[in-house]
């Protein structure tokens, strides 16, 4: 983390907006914790290593293309903060001309 | 007779036996939390009337002849396990309203076994946390010593169990959240083999690294709760085809000729005198039951907890992307578009411990990070399983204690993240490799608090870890924390 500008590109990626204090707190627990873990992990030799994603090796899981019992619309929509003729409601993000 | 203090197989049989009754059971810990969440905090949500209801249909159901396995008995889960129609907060402002329109499996698996949901128990929100000092709804306490912490991020499940306010729990465990509470609580935590039981319905934090599983105040509680949670299920396409068998047949007290592995990096440096002492007198008495233990070695141990960081930070950043604001949780009153709007949404409804996951978690994979972090940590990933796979061609076991020191006080190490994460520098490699792991009690130390023994076995082999953490605790004794409390 070199600069506050770098973390404010960054909690905008994140989709954050974080207060003055958070921003000071966050800009040096992320500079801390991150040369800590470089410092650690600099002595490790992954030269010859393959990156491991996940313990499984499954690869592809496809189920069969057969009707199933989703739920209820009114149901999907039960916790939505704001519903508009049975869809999830979003603020605008087309400007009009 | 303390109906509180009854292990779930104990529970059953005077069930089955008619000697209590369903409704006379649930009251007592209905009770039991009434008396003590107040002061222990474990509990988010209770469910009161629909459990009274549901002891009476599971009553019904057993007088009239149907078998379940777990019939009548008051299970709790941790909130961030989806439960239809029953809140469901992950410890978070974010849900804090959110009332789930499906179970998870395991939650439709406990209730088709005739479990009575007690309520949803406290975490640290989102998982992220080691203490259980991160919730909205407050920190939870240690039974053993209200100053100290339960440990997390399931200390909510590990304190109910321990003090007698729930028969049994169930969690998830993504480097320890299950064995390390389990271990500061003085209960039994088991961290099954990733893909053994459905993470349908279980709020995704740190994905390929977590697995459910229960928190149980006896290895044999362990078993039988395993057996009613495991199996395949189609809505988790990593769940493990293969079909399980009876853990309860395991627990024979024979594990005579057994090989236990004792990982000398685990022995050094940063461990607890007493919690050394008390490992040495558990392998004594696995040998004076004829296990043989042996050295091995992890030279990779000092890399587990950083690539865990990075990894689980990465995929709790994506994971924790969904919440927005559009289509549940919390939303922020005033915003001026969209953008805005999902912005301010995140930033007040998350604490400060998830901003700090979910931004590190995006650092790590930025254009300047991507290799010297995450690429770096998913080599680690691959040589601390190494480490283990050659373990395990010599022996069956790992024997360690599950954490290097016992319960430590609330706040001490709020502000030391790397220090709060070496908490789980024993439990981590078996969410790094994916094995099942189990944290049994093991006496306590100086001051009084628990402390834990961890076995850790071979992929989908939870049958001879539970034989051999059952076959130690019927060779030892501990008090349970109801003593310490009342």
């Amino acid at each position: 983390m070199k600069n506050h500008e770098e973390l404010k590109q960054l909690t905008n990626m994140a989709a954050l907006s974080l207060s003055d204090i958070e921003a000071e707190k966050l800009f040096n627990d992320i500079r801390n914790i991150s040369q800590y873990l470089a410092e650690k992990l600099s002595g490790l030799d992954t030269r010859n290593t393959e990156p491991m994603v996940h313990v499984s090796d499954i690869t592809n899981v496809f189920r069969d293309d057969n009707e199933s019992d989703p739920l209820k619309r009114e149901e999907l929509l039960s916790n939505a903060p704001e519903t508009v003729n049975g869809c999830f409601a979003v603020p605008k993000i087309i400007e009009e001309i | 007779m303390e109906l509180t203090r009854l292990t779930v197989s104990e529970t059953l049989k005077k069930i089955k036996g008619k000697e209590i009754g369903i409704a006379e059971l649930v009251s007592a810990y209905l009770d039991q939390i009434e008396n003590l969440n107040k002061t222990i905090g474990a509990y988010i949500t209770v469910c009161r009337e629909d459990c009274e209801k549901r002891a009476e249909d599971i009553q019904n159901k057993l007088d009239t002849g149907e078998n379940l396995p777990l019939a009548g008995i008051p299970a709790a889960l941790a909130d961030n396990i989806v439960t239809r129609g029953v809140l469901t907060t992950c410890a978070s402002k974010m849900l804090h309203n959110f009332i789930p329109p499906y179970d998870s499996t395991v939650s439709e698996k406990l209730r088709n076994s005739g479990a009575v949901l007690l309520g949803k128990l406290n975490m640290d929100e989102f998982s992220a946390g080691n203490s259980n000092e991160n919730s909205y709804y407050g920190p939870v306490k240690n039974p053993w010593d209200f100053e100290r912490v339960p440990g997390g991020s399931n200390g909510g499940a590990a304190a109910a169990v321990a003090a007698n306010m729930a028969c049994f729990a169930v969690g998830s465990d993504a480097c320890g959240s299950l064995r390390q509470p389990a271990s500061f609580c003085g209960v039994v935590g088991l961290k099954p083999t990733y893909g053994l039981v459905s993470r349908y319905g279980l709020i995704a934090f740190a994905s390929s690294f977590e697995q459910i599983g229960p928190i149980t105040r006896s290895v044999e509680d362990a078993a039988v709760v395993l057996n009613a949670i495991a199996g395949h299920d189609p809505k988790d396409s990593v769940s493990a085809k293969s079909r399980h068998p009876d853990y309860t047949v395991f627990l024979n007290n024979d594990i005579k000729g057994i090989r236990m592995g004792l990982p000398k990096e685990y022995i050094g440096t940063g461990i607890q005198a007493d919690v050394r002492q008390r490992l040495f007198e558990a392998l004594k008495v696995f040998e004076s039951m004829g296990a043989v233990v042996e050295e091995v070695s992890f030279p990779m141990t000092e890399y587990a907890v950083s690539a865990y960081y990075i990894l689980s930070s990465v995929e709790a950043a994506s994971n924790l992307g969904r919440y927005d604001g559009i289509r549940y949780g919390y939303r922020a009153e005033h915003y001026p578009d969209a953008g805005d709007l999902y912005k301010k949404t995140r930033s007040e409804g998350f604490g400060f411990g998830v901003k700090r996951t979910i931004m590190l978690g995006t650092y790590f994979t930025g254009r300047d990070c991507y290799d010297s972090f995450y690429k770096k940590a998913l080599k680690a990933r691959r040589l601390v399983t190494e480490d283990f796979e050659k373990a395990f061609d010599k022996v069956d076991i790992i024997v360690c204690p599950t954490v290097p020191v016992t319960a430590f006080r609330a706040g001490e190490k709020a502000d030391d993240p790397i220090g709060m994460h070496m908490s789980y520098v024993y439990t981590v490699a078996a969410n790094i490799a994916g094995f099942c792991a189990i944290s049994v009690p093991n006496g306590t130390d100086s001051k009084g608090l628990p402390t834990g023994l961890q076995l850790i076995g071979k992929p989908f082999d939870e049958g001879t870890l539970l034989k051999a953490a059952h076959a130690f605790e019927k060779n030892t004794r501990f008090d349970k924390p109801f003593d310490v409390i009342c």
